[in-house]
């Protein structure tokens, strides 16, 4: 599974973001400034597709973390999807689903993101 | 090199997925952490055929510094109070099966173990308590 990022426009308010590969320090640190500024320039909510992502360390979170508190300020939502279950086991430890809801598929990702007034 | 290691004892997913991440938190938390970077970190893998079990161990000669005593992290209970990080050192103890530390002749020595359930124990099953320690 290579690292990779793309972003997609699903509809009018959400971003579909699709990654791959392993959510370690390097590619969070390739990945990081890039998706925060195109999160920055779109008025949408974000929905994040993990389907592809077989690991993922504490920057990970960490990037998750800074990205939901940058929407939070403007009414948007992140939304992450999708998770292996040893990632999932991750999240759990550090009781991301708290801070960002995670849910098991895109449709569900939708649903919340569709629920959210603007 | 942890790829090839594991892949010569065929270690499964669980081991993999572990190791990978305790690696990944110790070695950040080596730069993170130091106002003098170590110099020098070597790591060391070992593994026990016999008990499926990975031993993974770091020696570095920087700071002291012992994670095991580490506060204990509290999760936020929403974004306004949630730190962006801190998280490393509580994702090390609880996927650990065992983690110690040891200061000695001016290193810092962490090590881990780390199980494999494919072997002789079903993934998954019973409850596993990780065991944290600190010498030195």
């Amino acid at each position: 599974m290579q690292d990779a990022m793309d972003i997609q426009e699903v509809d009018d308010s959400t971003l579909r973001v699709v990654l791959a590969g392993r959510l370690d320090s390097n590619m969070v640190d390739r990945i990081e400034s890039s998706l925060r500024a195109r999160i920055d320039a779109s008025p949408h909510h974000v929905i994040v597709d993990l389907y592809e992502v077989g690991f993922a360390a504490s920057l990970a979170i960490r990037m998750f973390v800074a990205i939901a508190r940058q929407l939070h300020g403007t009414g948007r939502l992140i939304v992450l999807f999708g998770a292996q279950p040893l990632v999932r086991e991750v999240f759990d430890h550090v009781a991301l689903d708290d801070l960002i809801p995670i849910v098991p598929e895109a449709a569900d990702a939708l649903d919340r993101v569709a629920g959210v007034a603007r | 090199m942890l790829d090839a290691f594991l892949d010569r004892h065929a270690c499964g997913e669980r081991v993999r997925f572990v190791s990978a991440l305790l690696l990944e938190e110790a070695v950040s938390n080596l730069f993170l952490r130091a106002t003098r970077p170590a110099e020098r970190c070597q790591v060391v893998l070992t593994w026990d055929e016999e008990a499926g079990e990975l031993s993974l161990s770091l020696e570095d000669d920087g700071e002291p510094f012992d994670p095991c005593h580490a506060p204990a992290y509290t999760a936020a209970s929403d974004l306004s109070n949630a730190p962006d990080g801190g998280r490393g050192i509580h994702l090390m103890r609880v996927m650990a099966d065992e983690m110690r530390y040891v200061r000695d002749s001016g290193r810092n020595r962490l090590s881990f173990r780390v199980r494999d359930r494919g072997r002789g124990e079903e993934a998954g099953q019973g409850a596993r308590t990780p065991s944290v320690r600190s010498a030195g």
